[in-house]
């Protein structure tokens, strides 16, 4: 293949409770920056990055959403059409996981039905240094691991502050799209790329997507 | 109707410390409202085209006391009316409670409809002076609703106001000649004095004067003044609440913190009394609690007054000025603002609005932050104080002319643009038409300039410059249209939108509940089936291994039906056997039985022949012996002898 794949574009759209790091999150993967004190986010934020993962090129466009419960009713309209959600939670507030399952839920009920849905434990920074005896830790790996394989999501935990974990969210969630379902302003110019595509020069695109799919 | 404060005032469980009663009645009326038939209704509107010479005698109606407050009154007011006749002096003064009603009693009464266009033609639509003194009338007819406790309250925080006014007058009016700006002394003392008063006689100058930017040095007093909110029962009410605990507490301080709108600006000395009062009115009206957004509105407020009357005026904002309709669970308010604005967008550049809605574009995704924090949650603290006057003095729905000005000033960028650089575009660069052309030629790159954008009032103050062109903002965005009747019409469509997204939305989730509910049953049956099934494959089973040993069964039956024809056949031959015998056998067994007797008979005979023969013998045996005994005495006698 001569020429790079085109990007491919896909909606993803951050929940989860207040104050948990959607926007640092999101600050970490497109500017690797972070800020302590992270201004809370009225009505939603738009913000987009683009990935690589093997040959393919993802466009993700972000929608970052008001963590409070006022703002609920407003994120229908960012989710009704996304591909991809990631739901994150603070591992030091057991509330904020009980929001996840519900944000998670919500999504099944509501969402598209195969939208790829990562779960996200953020500020592991916190936990990093503790010892056994003191932990900040409130929530579990196991209980993280529990929901997400209970539900069928990735799962991840991440530190926005100290970087870790983080572009593999996004790199998992690239990898488990399947190419088809990317959609975008440029999708039927893309489907007819892919198409020539798959059926002469890249033999080995369409049996990785399709296993990526698979899993 | 979403313009109503209805529920407000229903949730408002602290608002026992500020009671209220509609006491006015109303002197002129309103050919609108005269269509209702219903009095509690007709006696919420009111106003509508007429024009009050004298304030004072004719107070329209609030249209939003609560409804408990309405039966209280004890003559229903007459309703306001000013014929078509042209008002005496100033354009007349469309009410959105009017319209609305007219609009809900008139929806399918063509009359109302042509009523209202009529209505709408009886004013300056080039003039926004209209809505300085809708507002005007709207607080000043809330006021007269309120009790007398809450009309002396609010009286003497206004007295309050004046002599403060009058001080600042006196020690820095002194000096007005070293300010950059000149100060109309005379005339803000004019509006200090009587608001009311220059409302109705120099509307026009008043109008400028705002839009210039009321003066910093009594900004806070003007707001006050205006709203009517200082209120000393109130104040006492927010230093008790300010001792209680609030559940928000822990939200509001984490999202202090992170304010940056807050935390840069000189503000930041006053973060405990800002908390305070996010606080307290958390506590005031439990059903908004705390909201993000509010801090915003807040902010701007704390930095030209004390906390107390701060608190006053954040409580007037959501209460008389609506924006508690904003900030409530539903986010009702929130909503139709948003309908508003895409509407009267729509009116002033179709192409826009067209070009936003094929990209994907709702105003949802950047004008909610606009709407929820009067601007403040991007853009610089000066242009939002001279927003805040502008609303202050002409009420919420004036922000959709800073709104719409700007979409309309930005067109030719943003219809160059696409999906994603829209939005980018939309989030913080509007104000970027207004940078002033010094900065610009000095950076030749306006978008470089970053440093300003939160502080520029100070900078300004320093270089005598301003960053922004901030008479030039607020004069274009005055000339934005912004027509009360039209807004109620939209109000009217958006009622029926929103009745109908709710209905459905009820209807989805009922859907959603019995599919629920299906679902569980399809499972049980699914389950009763699978046991069924079960019980099936077994029967079945079972079936088969009968019909697998019925063959051996029948063999065995064969075999057995046989034998038995075999046993039966023995039988009958040996029942012929028994006929056969002669009868005659049973008198051989006599006979045999008298020969036997007969054998037994002589056998008898012959062991007592024998038993005779026996006892003879022994009898001989006995002579025998005895004679044997006397033989052998008398040999051994002779012997021995």
């Amino acid at each position: 293949m001569s020429f790079p794949n085109p990007a491919t574009s896909v909606k993803l759209v951050l929940l989860g409770e207040a104050a948990v790091g959607k926007s640092s999150l999101v600050l970490r993967f497109v500017s690797n920056d972070f800020q302590e004190n992270k201004e809370p986010t009225i009505g939603a934020a738009f913000l987009t990055q683009k990935c690589t993962i093997g040959e393919r090129t993802i466009k993700y466009e972000i929608w970052d959403t008001a963590g409070q419960e006022r703002f609920a009713s407003l994120a229908p309209m960012y989710y009704r059409n996304a591909q991809a959600a990631i739901v994150v939670y603070d591992i030091t507030k057991p509330a904020s996981f009980i929001k996840a399952r519900h944000w998670v839920k919500e999504l099944h009920e509501q969402a598209s039905k195969d939208i790829t849905i990562a779960l996200v434990g953020n500020k592991y920074d916190l936990v990093e240094d503790d010892t056994e005896e003191e932990s900040l830790r409130k929530v579990s790996v196991e209980e993280g691991k529990g929901l997400a394989e209970e539900e069928g999501l990735l799962f991840f935990e991440t530190s926005a502050k100290t970087s870790y974990n983080v572009n593999d969210v996004f790199i998992g969630i690239g990898s488990k799209i399947p190419e088809a379902a990317s959609a975008g302003p440029n999708q039927i110019h893309q489907t007819n790329n892919d198409g020539r595509i798959d059926l002469t020069s890249d033999p080995n695109n369409r049996p990785r997507a399709a296993g990526d799919c698979a899993c | 109707m979403s313009t109503s404060n209805d529920e407000f005032e229903d949730a408002n469980s602290h608002n026992q410390a500020i009671p209220e009663t509609v006491t006015e009645n109303d002197k002129s009326d309103n050919s609108q409202n005269q269509t209702s038939d219903n009095n509690e209704e007709s006696n919420n509107q009111d106003e509508s085209l007429q024009q009050e010479s004298d304030p004072s005698q004719s107070h329209k109606q609030e249209d939003d006391p609560s409804s408990q407050q309405k039966h209280e009154d004890d003559k229903p007011p007459e309703e306001v009316v000013e014929d078509t006749s042209p008002p005496l002096s100033g354009p007349p003064l469309p009410d959105r409670s009017a319209i609305k009603d007219a609009l809900k009693l008139g929806s399918n009464n063509k009359e109302n409809v042509e009523g209202l266009d009529l209505m709408s033609s009886t004013y300056d639509k080039q003039s926004s002076n209209y809505l300085l003194e809708s507002k005007f009338n709207q607080i000043d007819r809330s006021f007269s609703a309120k009790d007398s406790k809450y009309k002396e309250s609010v009286n003497s925080g206004t007295d309050n106001i004046k002599k403060t006014f009058n001080d600042i007058k006196n020690t820095v009016g002194g000096f007005s000649d070293m300010f950059e700006y000149k100060i109309d002394w005379d005339f803000w003392t004019q509006i200090v004095n009587d608001y009311g008063a220059v409302i109705h006689n120099d509307s026009n100058k008043l109008n400028d004067l705002i839009s210039s930017g009321i003066p910093k040095e009594f900004r806070g007093i003007i707001w006050q003044l205006v709203s009517k909110s200082k209120n000393f029962q109130l104040e006492e009410f927010y230093i008790s609440l300010k001792a209680e605990a609030s559940i928000h507490e822990k939200s509001i301080k984490r999202d202090l913190s992170r304010t940056s709108f807050f935390t840069n600006v000189e503000a930041v000395n006053k973060g405990e009394e800002l908390f305070n009062v996010i606080k307290a009115y958390s506590l005031y009206d439990p059903d908004v609690g705390y909201t993000q957004g509010m801090i915003f509105i807040a902010v701007p407020l704390i930095m030209n007054m004390n906390d107390a009357e701060c608190f006053c005026l954040l409580v007037t904002l959501m209460k008389e000025y609506r924006l508690r309709d904003l900030f409530c669970p539903e986010m009702k308010g929130l909503h139709l603002l948003l309908y508003e604005f895409d509407r009267v967008l729509e009116n002033y550049s179709p192409l826009l609005y067209n070009h936003l809605v094929k990209q994907g574009i709702k105003s949802s995704m950047y004008a909610t932050q606009w709407f929820l924090t009067f601007f403040a949650y991007k853009f610089p603290l000066d242009i939002v104080l001279r927003i805040y006057d502008i609303i202050i003095t002409q009420g919420i729905e004036s922000i959709l002319k800073f709104a719409v000005n700007l979409m309309i000033k930005n067109e030719a960028n943003l219809l160059a643009l696409k999906f994603d650089k829209l939005l980018e575009f939309l989030k913080d660069k509007l104000f970027n038409v207004y940078i002033n052309d010094d900065f610009i030629n000095f950076n030749g790159d306006s978008y470089a300039l970053k440093s300003p954008t939160r502080n520029s009032l100070t900078g300004a103050a320093n270089s005598g410059t301003c960053y922004y062109k901030l008479e030039e903002l607020v004069h274009d965005a005055m000339k934005i249209n912004v027509d009360p009747i039209e807004l109620g019409k939209y109000a009217n469509e958006f009622e029926h939108i929103y009745e109908g997204e709710k209905s459905k939305t009820d209807d989805i989730n009922k859907i959603r509940i019995e599919n629920g509910e299906l679902r569980h049953k399809i499972k049980q049956l699914e389950t009763n089936y699978a046991n069924l099934n079960r019980d099936h494959v077994g029967i079945v089973q079972k079936m088969v291994d009968l019909k697998v040993t019925l063959p051996e069964i029948l063999n065995d039956n064969d075999d057995l039906n046989n034998e038995i024809e075999q046993l039966r056949t023995d039988i009958e031959e040996l029942e012929s056997k028994i006929a056969e015998t002669p009868p005659s056998s049973a008198n051989d067994i006599e006979n045999n039985i008298q020969e036997l007797l007969a054998t037994n008979a002589q056998e008898t005979e012959r062991f007592a022949n024998l038993e005779d023969e026996f006892n003879t013998l022994v009898a001989e045996e006995a002579a025998l012996d005895k004679e044997l005994k006397t033989h052998a005495n008398s040999k051994w006698f002779g012997r021995w002898g």
